[in-house]
């Protein structure tokens, strides 16, 4: 076989068109990341760390993968199938997904663990599943996993993943998810970002939808030291309900980039995507969110919106919603919106009472509330919202 | 308890207010009048303190103190409350965690006890039950969705709620049908005691048949041109601004 290494990859950077704004490479640079060499090392005892994590319930099904080895599988519920995999799944959808960049190369070139979860035909576990990433060494690592998530026909199952880390370590987590949602299935997804502030974090979501699926998703990312966070999703049949909200909070030196495309082939499917940011100190933050409707895709209703609250004078955003469409009976909007907090409505708050630095607490908090009025599950939203309330 | 003398005030170097003059002791209920862009809500929003006015020339006496160096929350800690024209909608902030945050804030700073939650909640619905308020409507986001009507009556709830001294309601009749009015104005009424005073900004007369003000003042290119008793307000309504201005 032929040796493979690191060099030989052109890292992402402001010469490709989707990373005009964000400069993987600079950033990778300046640590001389190198592939992670799988060794073995066998112990059945789960970090502390992990489960002191408020996301972690030793009672409901997880898997943990500790600094990118596959560390323990947790099922609970019946019928349900999750694998560590070597032997590679013909996938027929991958036309649906080609990416001008190397990071895929570079994750299947490098892989550390592929773990593959599958939910049988009308099986609807009422347990969620939680996926643990979790770093503890600061060897400048390049992390490779691949997360396939199959939803056959007739099911419904809650994904979560917590990306974390202790607060030293240096890594770089490449994480690909290839995620099918059959016909009538349907998923809700957390994808939670909390790295360490010396990571980085690039991670695709490939979304591919098979009819009247639904897709429910929500990204939050308040980790790392520059995170790009993809949703590529590929909506192949009718009736389709596809959402995706999602925060970014970054703080001192973070940069945050969430970029979407979302591809509208076939007629009569709905997608909605909020995306909203919070910048403070000398952050950056970059929303790139692309919806093409095809010929062939009408009826589809597709709206996409972007907030950013910029906090400091040192921080900056660049937002991009575009649209594309080919179909003539179609219901698009998109938009977006980059300012400090609003005047009226700071002055509304103060003329009853409340001091500027709460009245800019409350409004902060309000933009946060905004979003996670819709999220489901309580449990999650009550965490999500003391981890944010923490940074902000 | 408040005496404007003289008060000149620009908007980007327009000159809007020329020269007011205005006391109202406790207890009294004035009601300013005036044709559009007389100066009405310029009065009211450099009572409140917003940002963007200049005072150029006068002073602003409230409760013996300089209102005009006061920020706007020490304005309403010390008993002002302004009832917007066009209240803001605030998506995310829950109605009644702001009302009870605002309560409390005020009654920090009279050296009062915090309400807790289950305190705050009985006074919140004996409040609105006098102005006919849905609990469902305070339990959404602040005036978020609300209709004109519903934002109107929210302002009213508030100030109910925070018992301010001196009310200031800005055009609160515009926008209302008759039976809002009605209950806006009763809402108001219950308010009425020897202490409080009010200032009713209003372009209409109508609002004045439900509350009855003692004094009323009909405001000119930025300046008090005619004050008299309410027979004023219905000379006006007859005749209309023409025959004054």
């Amino acid at each position: 076989m032929q040796q493979k290494i690191i060099k030989n990859f052109e890292i992402p950077n402001k010469k490709n068109e989707t990373w005009k704004f964000t400069d993987l490479k600079k950033y990778f640079e300046k640590n001389d990341f190198k592939p992670k060499v799988n060794y073995s090392k066998k112990s059945n005892s789960i970090n502390s760390n992990i489960i002191k994590n408020i996301f972690f319930n030793p009672k409901k099904n997880f898997v943990i993968i500790e600094n990118g080895v596959l560390k323990k599988i947790n099922i609970k519920s019946k019928n349900l199938e999750i694998k560590s995999s070597n032997s590679s799944i013909k996938n027929n959808n991958a036309k649906n997904f080609i990416r001008n960049d190397s990071l895929l190369d570079i994750n299947k070139t490098f892989l550390n663990e592929k773990i593959n979860i599958n939910i049988k035909k009308n099986i609807k576990p009422n347990e969620t599943i939680t996926i643990f990433y979790y770093n503890s060494d600061n060897k400048k690592n390049i992390i490779n996993n691949k997360i396939n998530i199959f939803l056959e026909e007739n099911t419904e199952a809650e994904i979560n993943e917590i990306f974390f880390s202790d607060k030293k370590s240096i890594y770089w987590n490449n994480i690909h998810k290839y995620i099918n949602l059959k016909k009538n299935s349907k998923l809700r997804h957390y994808n939670i970002q909390l790295e360490g502030k010396d990571a980085l974090h690039s991670s695709i979501n490939n979304i591919n939808c098979d009819s009247s699926s639904t897709y429910n998703s929500f990204i939050f990312s308040t980790g790392a030291n520059l995170s790009r966070i993809e949703a590529i999703s590929s909506i192949n049949s009718a009736n389709i309900n596809f959402n995706i909200k999602g925060l970014y909070i970054a703080n001192e030196n973070q940069h945050h980039d969430i970029t979407t495309l979302m591809q509208h082939k076939k007629p009569n499917s709905k997608s909605n995507q909020h995306i909203k940011g919070i910048l403070k100190k000398n952050s950056s933050g970059v929303f790139q969110g692309k919806v093409v409707v095809s010929k062939d895709a009408q009826k589809t209703d597709a709206f996409q919106f972007n907030q950013n609250l910029l906090l400091s004078e040192n921080a900056d955003v660049n937002s991009k919603p575009e649209l594309e469409i080919y179909a003539d009976d179609v219901k698009c909007s998109h938009g977006s919106t980059t300012g400090d907090l609003d005047e009226e409505m700071l002055f509304y708050l103060r003329s009853r009472g409340l001091n500027k630095e709460d009245a800019k607490k409350i409004l902060i908090e309000g933009f946060i509330n905004e979003l996670f009025e819709e999220i489901d599950n309580e449990e999650i939203k009550e965490k999500l919202l003391k981890t944010s309330k923490k940074i902000i | 308890m408040l005496k404007i003398e003289n008060l000149h005030a620009n908007v980007e170097d327009k000159k809007i207010l020329q020269g007011i003059n205005l006391e109202i002791k406790p207890g009294e209920v004035h009601a300013i009048m005036g044709p559009n862009g007389s100066g009405k809500s310029t009065l009211a929003s450099v009572l409140s303190g917003k940002e963007g006015y200049e005072i150029t020339k006068g002073k602003i006496d409230y409760l013996k103190k300089n209102l005009i160096k006061l920020e706007p929350e020490e304005r309403a800690c010390e008993g002002l409350f302004l009832a917007f024209q066009y209240p803001v909608e605030i998506p995310g902030v829950s109605g009644i965690n702001f009302l009870r945050t605002t309560l409390n804030s005020i009654r920090r700073y009279k050296k009062l006890k915090e309400l807790d939650g289950v305190n705050f909640l009985k006074l919140l619905r004996e409040k609105a039950k006098i102005l006919k308020m849905d609990e469902k409507l305070i339990k959404r986001s602040v005036n978020t969705g609300f209709s004109g009507g519903e934002k109107k009556r929210s302002e009213i709830l508030q100030m109910s709620l925070l018992e301010p001294k001196l009310c200031i309601l800005d055009e609160t009749d515009s926008g209302l049908d008759i039976d809002a009015l009605k209950i806006v104005a009763n809402g108001v009424n219950n308010l009425k005691n020897k202490e409080r005073s009010f200032l009713i900004i209003t372009h209409y007369q109508r609002l004045l048949n439900y509350i009855i003000p003692d004094k009323v003042h009909v405001l000119s290119k930025g300046k008090i041109i005619k004050s008299g008793d309410r027979n004023l307000a219905i000379e006006l309504e007859k005749k209309g601004y023409e025959g004054l201005v």
